[in-house]
């Protein structure tokens, strides 16, 4: 479960810095953002692919988390890379859908944890 | 040279990828099938069972090692973890009086090893095959070569991909810019360029330290200099490295073995929970027997486990000692390329990322020929290095993939006692590769790529039927009564493969050149990601 | 990377559709042979040195020097790609291969293997 949070919030990570960028917004969202907007999208991909690599080291430790996460990043760059021509609205709306996910995920895996 | 630096990048990026990219594109793709050689291994040996647990194995080898050779100089036990179903044990009898002693190599002697079920330690003796182990070997040795040359031969090519690499980084002047951009329906050249970008940059962590650590593998055998200036021998060095414990004479004192099982319980309490690999006994039954337990080289990062010493009574004599930080760092830069460590998700995300890899070798192909015909004085017409170039191309794309599932035909219709069996499975793969560039050299460029990669497709999504057909006790439904997720993991992956290569070939058939050389229709964009 | 760089050799490009004269090919044999053969040996000497000359113990810098060898010897190669003048390769690798083995000689004097 932790592994498909980490899977999920990498793919919504890339989403979010994909659509940051002003040359993919209008094939992705079909309008353009607003500069803040647009830095807070940024921020939040960021945020998600920080969010990633905390399953990562959650489920196997820093060493291999480490590894997986850098293998993890780049299957997800390359599966909305591939899908973004074809499906562009799709591919930013599962983004969402795996950002959601991914954390509602990544959170029950915490508070498991801690208990 | 004697353009700008990024031009005479462009040009190194281009011929150093070019002149061996075939060579690299094979082994791209026996490699990255080495990230399933046990399941592949078992797949070929349908005569074994189901993995089992290593205590059940190692009670079992330890039983039959002390029924055939109770007095042998030294046992060996290679473990089965929890992906492989036979142990593998391989002992060294007592030197004749009077006999030369020379250490035996694993694997030399038949009479010498055997297999063992992992579950109830019985001899099996499954069909003469390779298994996995092929493809591997492949992937650093070639074929048909003396090792030493295969191996030096990879060595070469694998520092042409690391030039490639570093002087495709550099010549890419967009790589954030364009990092998520893949334009499928722009003209044929672009939407390939955008694919070798997307595949060579999205993957690029994993390219660059599968490349980098590929060499440091095999670093003693291409950079011997650091260890001569320092030791006056390779013995020397190794001796520093690696200790090994003195060999001790025999007592005459006879002495039962402590149980395995409760000696790898011992040395996984010593590391803290891990799990054993290889179990070397030597003197076994006498009082001055020493038990070596390695730990499995997936439990840590660094390749190198360690092992442990017991004495005969299962007492901990000795561990081997820390490795220092550079000794670490080369360990875990081996280990990373083996995955080993890799649990099922991390190991298929090596076995996808490694994948991209051969479609950034096979796009990266295409694409110079692509945009090469746009150049030449008649694109109709091209000259002889030209069409050498499409046409291994078009036999080697296709044709590793068709060849190594061709091996794995070979593997059910030869006959089981065939002669020389496993030598004419590895031959069938080198056939059908060879075949797949002749067939190219006679076919016309669209219908080559349409019918080898449609062979291809067949080749490896049949597959399963043709193990359903040849061994009815591994077909999909068996495999899943059994409860063998693996094998059924296998013959699905199988499928998907084929589909893929299928889908290629697909595109290939709906690509159409356009007459005028500068325009161009959508090129089959995705076409090669199959390989 | 712009496809209109990568295919032919930058200097072929002046010349017309011809192809690359006898001057450019034998520029890029000395380059090639500059890069591969010089080149390993320069990387080699390098990695011996390195592995004489490092902190942390013989073992240690033994394995840290071949460790760095293969990057030692793709930045050669990169260089010897690179720079405009071939006979500066050549000078530089020579020289410099010339240089550590000189090193190297003095130390294997200073401290003989083990």
């Amino acid at each position: 479960m932790i592994h498909l949070a980490m899977l999920l919030l990498a793919y919504a990570g890339f989403v979010g810095i994909c659509v940051s960028m002003a040359k993919h917004q209008p094939e992705l969202l079909g309008r353009k953002l607003e500069p803040l907007r647009q830095r807070q999208v940024r921020w939040g991909g960021a945020a998600a692919l920080a969010a990633a690599y905390a399953c990562a080291v959650l489920a196997d430790g820093w060493k291999f988390g480490s590894v997986e996460w850098c293998g993890a990043i780049s299957l997800a760059a390359l599966t909305l890379t591939l899908a973004a021509p074809y499906r562009p609205r799709q591919a930013a709306q599962a983004g969402a859908g795996a950002a959601l996910v991914g954390a509602m995920l990544l959170a029950s895996a915490l508070l498991l944890s801690i208990k | 040279m004697n353009g700008s630096f990024r031009q005479s990048m462009a040009w190194l990026h281009t011929w150093s990828g070019l002149l061996v990219g075939w060579v690299l594109l094979a082994m791209f793709l026996t490699g990255t099938a080495t990230y399933f050689r046990p399941e592949i291994t078992r797949w070929m040996e349908p005569e074994t069972g189901m993995p089992a647990d290593y205590h059940i194995a190692a009670a079992g080898a330890a039983a039959y090692l002390s029924k055939v050779a109770p007095d042998a100089k030294s046992w060996s036990i290679t473990l089965p973890d929890e992906r492989q179903a036979t142990a593998s044990v391989f002992w060294q009898p007592q030197p004749k009086p009077g006999e030369e002693e020379r250490p035996r190599r694993r694997g030399r002697n038949r009479d010498t090893q055997a297999t063992l079920d992992a579950a109830t330690g019985d001899v099996v003796k499954p069909r003469e095959t390779r298994g996995g182990e092929f493809f591997y070997r492949f992937h650093f040795q070639m074929h048909y070569l003396p090792v030493i040359w295969g191996r030096w031969f990879a060595g070469l090519c694998a520092m042409f991909m690391l030039v490639a690499i570093v002087s495709g980084v550099i010549t890419h002047k967009r790589i954030f810019k364009d990092f998520f951009t893949f334009r499928p329906t722009k003209a044929a050249q672009r939407s390939w360029l955008d694919a070798h970008n997307m595949t060579a940059v999205l993957a690029l962590p994993f390219h660059a330290m599968i490349t980098y650590t590929g060499l440091v593998t095999l670093m003693a055998l291409y950079m011997p200099w650091g260890v001569l200036a320092n030791y006056s021998s390779d013995d020397a060095y190794f001796k520093a490295v690696f200790p090994r414990a003195e060999e001790i004479e025999r007592s005459g004192v006879a002495a039962p073995l402590a149980p395995l099982p409760k000696v790898i319980d011992e040395a996984s309490k010593a590391w803290g929970g891990g799990r054993p690999w290889i179990i070397n006994v030597s003197n076994p039954g006498d009082a001055t027997a020493r038990i070596e337990v390695t730990r499995h080289s997936g439990d840590k990062l660094s390749y190198r486990g360690g092992s442990l010493t017991f004495d005969a009574s299962g007492k901990l004599l000795t561990r081997s000692p820390e490795a220092g930080p550079a000794n670490v760092t080369g360990g875990a830069m081996y280990g990373i390329h083996m995955g080993r460590f890799a649990e099922p998700v991390l190991r298929w995300v090596y076995f996808l990322c490694s994948l991209a890899g051969c479609a950034m070798v096979a796009t990266g192909l295409v694409l110079w020929s692509v945009s090469r015909r746009q150049k030449l004085p008649d694109p109709e017409r091209p000259h002889f290095g030209f069409r050498l170039v499409e046409k291994l191309n078009i036999g080697t794309i296709a044709g590793v993939p068709a060849g190594m599932a061709a091996m794995l035909w070979a593997n059910r219709l030869l006959p089981v006692e065939m002669a020389s069996r496993s030598p004419w499975e590895v031959h069938s793969m080198f056939i059908l590769w060879g075949g797949m560039i002749l067939y190219a050299c006679l076919r016309p460029n669209k219908k080559a790529w349409m019918e080898t990669l449609g062979l291809a497709a067949f080749m490896v999504a049949a597959l399963p039927i043709v193990s359903a057909v040849t061994t009815p006790e591994r077909n999909i439904f068996a495999n899943a009564m059994r409860g063998d997720g693996a094998m059924v993991a296998f013959d699905l992956t199988l499928v998907a493969l084929g589909a893929l290569l299928a889908f290629c070939g697909w595109k290939a058939a709906r690509y159409k050149p356009v007459a005028k050389p500068k325009r161009k229709a959508p090129a089959p964009t995705v076409a090669t990601e199959a390989a | 990377m712009s496809v209109a760089q990568t295919a032919p050799p930058p200097a072929a490009k002046r010349k017309g559709p011809k192809g690359p004269t006898l001057r450019q090919r034998l520029d890029v044999a000395a380059r090639a042979v500059a890069a591969i053969v010089v080149g390993y040996v320069f990387a080699s000497l390098s990695t011996a040195v390195l592995a004489r000359l490092l902190p942390g113990g013989t073992e240690e810098a033994t394995i840290a020097a071949t460790l760095l060898s293969f990057a030692v010897y793709t930045a050669v190669v990169i260089w010897a790609f690179a720079d405009p003048k071939t006979w500066r390769v050549w000078l530089g690798l020579a020289g410099g291969s010339a240089a550590l083995a000189a090193i190297l000689w003095i130390s294997l004097i200073v401290e003989p293997r083990l």
